[in-house]
């Protein structure tokens, strides 16, 4: 029985290793998306973010009082007339007219931005501007105050541009917003999301089209029927293609995992987390449970099916199902893990998988997982025998 | 002579039509047997349950004197199927390979299987394109492997389900030449045609099927002698189509 089994295996991995296009889809393809994904995403939001602090584009409702001439100071702003459409402005500012007299009066005043558009530069330019705000408020206005400019807006416009405070602004700007760039935790939707998302869209779709090819496919090219009526029981066949399924699965989702990892090893992104060892391998193991597991999905699938085409109908909606729980955890966080969650296949996955890029694995909760998906991988193990033994599921017409 | 095929009122019902009924008879060693029967007549049913990748609902039969369903490993070891023309291949294996798979899956030692593969690539004369991928070949040459397959393992019953389908003069040739052969070994062959003349040609007794009843079973040489041509045609017109011909 053994022998049989590993012939079948043999024989599987034989005609998938000819197929030069399961070769390139199932490994090669997903060894490079996951870090040219990640770079591309690093990328754009460099330049997005060195547009921005290079210069903003704004206009200002109300000319000749402190904070417009302060912002004239400016190199990296410039002020555009509303009425000129030439140029994209990003933000709109209002200001109060007398905003000098209530500065000097010590009443409160009014500083108002409006974005122009929802574009990410639009965005990204308010963030810098609140940032030239909160400069002006807490170093000009005590230096106006203290000097009484303020009633001289002719003599204030003069004075800052003398006084050479714009470098020194631009400087505790650019201090600013590099902090601030620095802190939009891109990481967190990585992490949380598109990393975990495409680890397991892997594990499950690499697999699925050798699984339906070899079960679902068979009966459509009619080799199933010569192939039940060798002297080989149904049990090695099913097994001996289950271990091939399985080894694509886990090769398709091992190259996701470590295209992740060389980018996270050789990327100088702030994004970027290190992976210990021991996390790796934990990521490692786990994938290769979530692989044998969506094998025998896939397999029981190819299984029922009667053709090839109907397998790929049936596993439309399993594949979406399965990237569900990353969706749904994105906003969970690892402290809020129940013990209950491990039980659940797949978002038990996504929730180690979390863990462990939080560096904050619960090794409790990696055993209970691992354990749960051995009985659940067991399972579809059995039901997928069941059905290959059934004659009304194999020659369903 | 002794009966190599034994089918004791074999019975099927799938889940809204009763595919076979009550059907029972023998095969000799060296005899050819033709089935004849309309679509869903239950040819190939019939066949299925032969080589055990179905169950009857209700019946037995015995190959080569094991039991159909307690010993089905053993029936599965005693009998070749070749269920279309040029079918049961693996397109992206080697016609060696192939015929090696089924070698294997059948418990052939491996010094016993090169011989046998060997002696067959040279009956079949497909020594040009043994190591070539089976996706490669021309439907002609995949016939001749895909029957090199259906008896690697050296059956004693051969179950052919319509082998001449969608083949040329030439080609159907090839399948009927190797049944002959084989009934010359003595072993027992029942093929499925749609082809009325080619089981008058090739085989020893036919078998009609209508409904999943057998509606007739004939020597076919017997006949030939009793009847005319055109005189059997018409019989079995009548038979298979159960007597209501439209025009
Ligand atoms: N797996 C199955 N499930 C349900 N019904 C089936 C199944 N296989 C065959 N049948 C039904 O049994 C009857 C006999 O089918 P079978 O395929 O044996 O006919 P056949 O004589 O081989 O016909 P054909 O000449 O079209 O090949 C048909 O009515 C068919 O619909
Ligand atoms: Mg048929």
């Amino acid at each position: 029985m053994i022998s049989q089994i590993i012939v079948v295996f043999l024989k599987e991995m034989k005609s998938i290793l000819r197929d030069k296009k399961t070769f390139l889809f199932g490994l090669i393809v997903p060894f490079l998306l996951v870090p040219s994904m990640l770079m591309i995403i690093d990328y754009s939001m460099k330049i997005l973010q060195n547009q921005v602090v290079r210069s903003i584009n704004i206009s200002i409702d109300n000319k000749d009082n402190s904070f417009y001439n302060f912002c004239l100071a400016q190199d990296n702003i410039n002020i555009i007339d509303a009425n000129d459409t030439n140029k994209a402005i990003s933000a709109y500012v209002k200001v109060d007219a007398d905003i000098d007299q209530k500065i000097l009066a010590s009443e409160p005043f009014n500083i108002e931005v409006v974005n122009a558009n929802s574009s990410m530069d639009s965005v990204m330019s308010i963030s810098v501007l609140n940032t030239y705000i909160d400069v002006f408020e807490k170093e000009i206005i005590p230096y106006i105050k203290e000097k009484n400019y303020a009633s001289d807006a002719e003599r204030l416009k003069q004075i800052m541009l003398k006084l050479n405070v714009s470098n020194d602004v631009n400087e505790q700007v650019k201090q600013q917003v590099n902090e601030q760039n620095n802190s939009i935790d891109l990481s967190s939707l990585y992490f949380n999301m598109l990393v975990p998302m495409m680890l397991i869209l892997y594990c499950c779709n690499g697999s699925s089209s050798v699984a339906m090819d070899m079960s679902a496919g068979e009966k459509e090219r009619g080799t199933l029927e010569p192939l039940l009526s060798t002297g080989a029981n149904r049990t090695s066949i099913i097994l001996g293609k289950l271990m091939a399924t399985t080894v694509i699965g886990v090769l398709s989702g091992m190259c996701t995992t470590l295209g992740l990892w060389g980018y996270v090893m050789i990327s100088s992104s702030n994004n970027k987390i290190i992976l210990s060892s021991l996390q790796m391998l934990s990521l490692l193991i786990i994938m290769l449970f979530t692989a044998m597991f969506f094998a025998a999905v896939n397999l029981t699938i190819g299984v029922y099916a009667r053709s090839y085409k109907e397998a790929q109908t049936y596993f439309m909606p399993v594949s979406i199902i399965s990237l569900l729980p990353t969706c749904f955890t994105y906003a969970l966080d690892i402290a809020n893990i129940k013990l209950e969650y491990m039980f659940i296949p797949i978002f038990n996955v996504v929730c180690i998988i979390k863990e462990i890029f939080a560096g904050a694995i619960n090794y409790i909760h990696l055993l209970i997982v691992l354990i749960s998906l051995l009985v659940y991988i067991l399972l579809a193990c059995c039901i997928m025998l069941k059905m290959f033994k059934k004659e009304e599921i194999v020659f369903r017409i | 002579m002794f009966k190599l095929i034994e089918i004791f009122n074999i019975s099927k019902r799938f889940k809204n039509c009763e595919a076979l009924k009550e059907v029972s008879f023998n095969v000799s060693n060296g005899e050819i047997v033709g089935l004849l029967g309309e679509n869903g007549a239950g040819k190939s049913t019939l066949l299925r349950i032969i080589s055990t990748m179905l169950n009857p609902t209700s019946g037995s039969a015995k190959i080569n004197g094991y039991d159909l369903i307690k010993d089905s490993k053993l029936v599965r070891k005693n009998v070749g199927i070749l269920f279309g023309s040029e079918v049961g291949l693996y397109e992206r294996l080697t016609a060696r390979e192939n015929l090696e798979y089924f070698a294997k899956l059948n418990n052939m030692n491996k010094e016993e299987a090169k011989n046998r593969i060997d002696e067959l690539i040279k009956e079949f004369s497909f020594e040009d394109y043994a190591d070539k991928q089976v996706g490669k070949l021309s439907k002609g040459m995949k016939q001749k492997v895909a029957i090199a397959r259906s008896i690697v393992h050296n059956p004693s019953v051969i179950l052919f389900d319509e082998p001449d389908s969608g083949l040329d003069f030439k080609a159907a040739n090839i399948v009927f030449k190797f049944m002959t052969k084989c009934k010359k070994e003595n072993k027992s062959i029942i093929f499925s045609s749609h082809s009325m003349e080619n089981i008058k040609i090739y085989s020893d007794r036919m078998v009609v099927l209508h409904k999943g009843e057998i509606v007739k079973q004939f020597d076919v040489k017997e006949y030939r002698q009793k009847y005319t041509d055109k005189e059997i045609n018409d019989m079995l017109f009548n038979l298979v189509c159960g007597g209501d011909i439209d025009d």
